[in-house]
């Protein structure tokens, strides 16, 4: 487990558990990333190609990409004083990561004390070696009464043998699932307000990585739901939406119909889009007022 | 010369009328989406563009033409894909397009910019089945999302032969 200034990684969630105060933070699918790398290469100053190479892959970015998501990182791990002591700028040069602010700590799984039933898959004549490190308990010392295996020790080896096969086979067809998942690409959830009837929103994520957001649309998109719902209903329209966010872009697709079935699209792309939440709401309503404006009128 | 202007959008609308009436020869199941725009919009600098754009999806050939109305009328952009696209789900196809010609005015530095990245980088792109007749693309570079009608099923489009048309 790797520790960042008091901030736990965990990989698995795209998550940063501060240590003293338990306050968890979701970074985005990129934000950690970047991270990942920055660790990877402690104390060496990376390009900005190679970073963006490396995190966006073959994505279209924009200039502000990078600041921005060094920025973040930034401010996720407490570096934002006028210092930057973690992830450290040289000009013209790129990023590094400044390895005093790195600690490793195990997996809080190999600390856990080893349950005694352990001593039943221990030959006689073998030592269990483990980790100095690891804390586990002395079990205490039983005679035995022989160099054989009594009959139900036997049975609890074999007992044990059973569960564990059936353990690793689950744990092995839940990681091939999960790839499964993964090549399956993005995915499409529905999201709903009870108050809005002429709109249907759509939200495209990527698996295992933001999911979540279709719970901070709902949170969040409910007045701008709700107002373009009343246009709509003024104009006896509908519309469906489709959502795809990244870090630094908001993918919209709006078709909208009036009531004689014509149906007008606007795909709108906005850069910097966690800017200004009003100013992204005035964008959306004053596209979607238009496009109602200028479609042609029934006959 | 703002007349001017009108009668090159008509010319321009009717070219990509003309476009979508030789590639949209079946009827479409879904609501037909007669007009497509494309706006971009940056929140920190306010600048915005708005392109008209119509693309037409089938098997074997995908065009999309871009034309920037606003604020001034540049001529239309053509990409011309192949596509090469795989069931990856019931609902869905995912693959790549394959840019097989292009033609950018030079002074839109927007579209310049993605011809020149299309020319290195095959456009990854996700189809999504919405409706009968109805599919939404996510172009995944950029992230961008467009629903389209189209008259083929994902099976139909799902043909991708790797070794001859991939790169």
């Amino acid at each position: 487990m790797i520790i960042i200034n008091n901030w736990k990684m965990d990989a698995s969630r795209c998550t940063l558990a501060h240590q003293g105060t338990g306050e968890t933070l979701r970074l985005g699918e990129f934000h950690f990333l970047l991270l990942e790398i920055l660790i990877t290469y402690p104390d060496t100053v990376l390009s900005r190609e190679f970073l963006i190479a490396e995190v966006w892959k073959n994505r279209v970015v924009g200039s502000n990409s990078l600041p921005t998501a060094i920025h973040a990182l930034r401010l996720a791990l407490g570096d934002d004083s006028k210092q930057k002591e973690i992830i450290q700028t040289i000009p013209k040069k790129g990023y590094f990561l400044n390895s005093e602010f790195i600690s490793y700590a195990e997996n809080e799984s190999l600390s856990q004390p080893v349950p005694n039933d352990v001593d039943l898959l221990i030959n006689d004549n073998q030592e269990r070696t483990l980790p100095e490190t690891e804390a586990v308990p002395e079990a205490p010392a039983r005679p035995l009464k022989s160099n054989r295996f009594s009959l139900r020790g036997r049975l609890g080896m074999l007992l044990a043998i059973v569960v564990m096969t059936a353990t690793l086979g689950t744990l092995l067809w839940s990681s091939s699932r999960q790839q499964e998942n993964k090549a399956e690409g993005t995915q499409l959830k529905y999201v709903e307000f009870p108050d809005v009837t002429h709109i249907k929103i759509g939200y495209l994520y990527e698996p295992d990585t933001d999911d979540t957001g279709s719970s901070a649309i709902e949170k969040n998109w409910h007045p701008l739901a709700v107002n373009l719902d009343t246009l709509l209903a003024k104009k006896n329209s509908s519309m469906k939406i489709y959502v795809y966010p990244s870090m630094d872009k908001l993918s919209l697709d709006l078709s909208l119909t009036n009531h004689c079935h014509q149906t007008w699209q606007v795909m709108l792309s906005i850069d910097n889009w966690q800017h200004d939440m009003d100013k992204l709401n005035n964008i959306i309503t004053k596209h979607a007022r238009r496009t109602l404006h200028e479609m042609p009128t029934c006959e | 010369m703002k007349c001017q202007h009108v009668n090159k959008v008509c010319a321009l609308l009717l070219t990509l009328l003309l476009a979508v009436l030789i590639f949209s020869g079946q009827s479409i199941a879904g609501n037909k989406i007669e007009h497509t725009d494309l706006v971009h919009y940056d929140m920190k600098s306010g600048e915005e563009s708005i392109y008209t754009v119509e693309v037409n999806e089938s098997h074997d050939q995908i065009n999309a033409l871009f034309a920037e109305v606003s604020p001034t009328l540049k001529s239309y952009s053509e990409f011309h894909f192949s596509p090469c696209l795989k069931k990856n789900r019931p609902d869905s196809v995912k693959g790549t397009y394959h840019l097989d010609s292009v033609k950018v005015e030079p002074s839109d530095a927007h579209m310049k910019q993605i011809a020149s990245f299309l020319q290195l980088q095959n456009l990854g792109v996700q189809l999504t089945e919405l409706a009968p007749g109805e599919d939404l693309l996510l172009m995944k570079q950029n992230s961008m999302l467009i629903t389209l009608n189209t008259t083929d099923t994902l099976d139909m489009l799902a043909t991708c032969k790797p070794h001859s048309k991939s790169r």
